[in-house]
């Protein structure tokens, strides 16, 4: 019994002393914390200011609005993302008058994008297609001929054939913001016309396709040389303006202009916003002169060499857009018209033997316009969209006349991602009758 | 057979109404919204901004103050609840949706989104100290080294403050 109470006793001792020593270390814990409150800050208050520091410093490398930057310690960073289409495009009925007449898989696009921002409102982007033409392509315009094959035999794969294939540079820019009302743009940019020129990407655009008259350039769809823009707001209304000056068209005009008559262009628009959505319209105009010309060697009267220059072909050129673009809720409605005047110089005047015999090619005036509408839903993203377009060109053309039909859906069923169903319904006006076309297209394009 | 139909055609109806509707099912919110402030740095010249122009700085346009210096907006990381309060109240834009503007415009070749922070709080010690800066955050969470700026001419504490 005594050995039971001095074990119970010391049982009592031994948890008294531990609760002691432990009042002890929590106490002493409490006051050596409350003294470092006092003296230095906790580890977590510096977590807060470095995380405070790091964000100024990186905000500070760069301009407002940009997710990509410089980082802190002043290492550039670039920016690379991009996108890709895949589509299946099937004939339906006797449509032979479109190429490929078979129905076929393709990667139409594979676009990568290098942007970056260099600070104190510079900025620069560079995009360009990644593509297996030239392997597959045709140099005629009809489309008509062999197609370009550019196997060749890999050394280092005991010589097996290999297809190579080419990139196409779609931009390359630098600029800078100096005022709202002030930015200049220098490099080779889209031109700034309409809607579906600047959209550009098959995530962004709602069709499979360019309508058939953004397609056929009426504009220069890109240009090389200088872009001045800005916009300023007065309420809920945002005026905008685009100015520019380039090469114009030429056989490469993104590195050398072949005449000294620089292209000038521009572009006005205003957006409205209210209760009833947002409402944009917009004109734009090119004028511009195509040289094409080349050098040839001769030799004088004297026997020395000369060199004379020949003008292969030479014209000058008006385009005139306007555009509008409606958005309410899930409500898409827009529209463009293009038209785009072309007179050749007096030594620029090529010869066509598109009517049999040749014969000097006539100015033209080719225009057209396409109208869609469509409306996003909120289940998958999807939008049912029906289009309509009209293209007219001349007796001198090829394809003097066509309208055209399109619908389709449009779904998105994350933000990255999004399939298309299109059919397209195609009327030629030709000399000799023509079936009209008609073709289903599904496509999935991604952004990366 | 006719209640058959009659639950048929409400479900019809119903799915239709999804579809047209901006496809979220809002349940009743179990908490009251929270006014959020918009402040700046206590030195800015800047006393006021309308929904117009807030609304288009976050989704990246150029917007200057008064002293014609380009407005710089924070965000808060999603999903945090003030960054899609904000969104929904400001922009009208779900997170999908706000995905699919961001993404469209970079592959139109404009500029990213506003640069996203953890909280609002880190947000606003960056305002404090930061010139041009803009934030959101609750109205209680306001420090005093920051300025609430007033939003088509209301304060958070006005009855008609929309931002919330």
């Amino acid at each position: 019994m005594k050995a039971h109470r001095g074990n119970s006793m010391s049982k009592l001792l031994i948890s008294v002393s531990l609760l002691a020593s432990f009042a002890t270390a929590l106490w002493a814990g409490q006051a050596g914390a409350q003294t470092a409150d006092a003296r230095t800050p906790t580890p977590a208050a510096n977590d807060v200011e470095a995380q405070v520091a790091a964000e100024m410093a990186a905000i500070q490398s760069q301009s407002a609005g940009g997710g990509y930057a410089s980082d802190p310690i002043g290492h550039r960073r670039l920016d690379l993302y991009g996108f890709a289409d895949f589509s299946y495009q099937r004939l339906l009925g006797d449509s032979a008058a479109v190429t490929p007449s078979t129905s076929t898989f393709a990667i139409g696009n594979l676009n990568l994008y290098m942007a970056s921002e260099l600070g104190d409102e510079w900025r620069s982007l560079v995009e360009v297609r990644f593509m297996y033409l030239p392997n597959g392509g045709q140099t005629n315009p009809s489309l008509v001929g062999p197609t370009t094959d550019t196997t060749v035999f890999d050394n280092n794969d005991f010589g097996r054939p290999v297809q190579w294939g080419g990139i196409h540079i779609e931009r390359a820019w630098l600029e800078r913001t100096f005022h709202k009302l002030l930015t200049v743009r220098v490099g080779h940019w889209l031109t700034p016309y309409g809607i579906w020129n600047v959209d550009h990407g098959s995530p962004v655009v709602i069709g499979v396709g360019r309508p058939f008259i953004v397609g056929e350039e009426l504009f220069p769809a890109s240009q090389t040389g200088i872009e001045v823009y800005g916009t300023t707001d007065i309420n809920n209304l945002q005026l905008g303006y685009h100015l520019t000056l380039s090469n114009g068209r030429g056989p490469s005009p993104t590195t050398a202009d072949l005449d000294n008559n620089k292209a000038i262009g521009g572009r006005l628009f205003l957006r409205h916003e209210s209760a009833f959505g947002t409402l944009s319209v917009g004109t734009a105009f090119y004028r511009g002169q195509y040289t094409n010309k080349h050098v040839e060697l001769g030799v004088d009267g004297k026997g020395a060499t000369t060199t004379v220059t020949v003008t292969d072909s030479q014209y000058d050129e008006l385009s005139l857009s306007a555009d509008l673009k409606w958005q309410w809720r899930g409500l898409l409605v827009q529209g463009e018209v293009i038209e785009n005047d072309v007179a050749y110089t007096p030594s620029g005047r090529t010869v066509s033997v598109l009517a049999g015999a040749p014969a000097f090619n006539s100015d033209y005036r080719r225009w057209g316009a396409y109208g869609l509408a469509g409306y996003r839903f909120a289940f998958l993203g999807a939008m049912p969209y029906a289009g309509v377009g009209y293209y007219k060109e001349g007796s001198s053309s090829w394809i003097p006349k066509l309208w055209d039909f399109w619908l389709g859906l449009n779904l998105r069923p994350t933000p990255r991602v999004v399939l298309k169903l299109q059919y397209t319904f195609v009327h030629f006006y030709l000399d000799s009758p023509t079936p009209d076309a008609k073709m289903l297209t599904a496509q999935t394009a991604w952004s990366f | 057979m006719r209640a058959t139909f009659m639950r048929l055609l409400l479900g019809v109806v119903g799915f239709a109404a999804y579809l047209l509707g901006d496809g979220a099912f809002h349940p009743a919110n179990a908490e009251s919204p929270v006014p959020l402030a918009i402040v700046v740095a206590k030195n800015s010249p800047l006393t006021n901004i309308s929904r117009y122009e807030l609304k288009h700085l976050y989704l990246g346009e150029f917007v200057t103050g008064p002293d014609g210096k380009r407005l710089i907006p924070l965000n808060q990381m999603m999903p945090l609840r003030d960054r899609v309060a904000f969104d929904a109240a400001v922009l009208g834009l779900s997170a999908e949706q706000q995905a699919t503007y961001w993404i469209d415009r970079r592959i139109r070749g404009l500029s990213g989104s506003p640069r996203a922070v953890d909280s609002g709080d880190l947000a606003q010690r960056i305002v404090a100290r930061l010139d041009g800066t803009v934030a959101y955050l609750p109205v209680s969470a306001v420090r005093p080294d920051v300025k609430i700026l007033r939003v088509d001419g209301k304060l958070p504490t006005d009855p008609d403050y929309s931002i919330q």
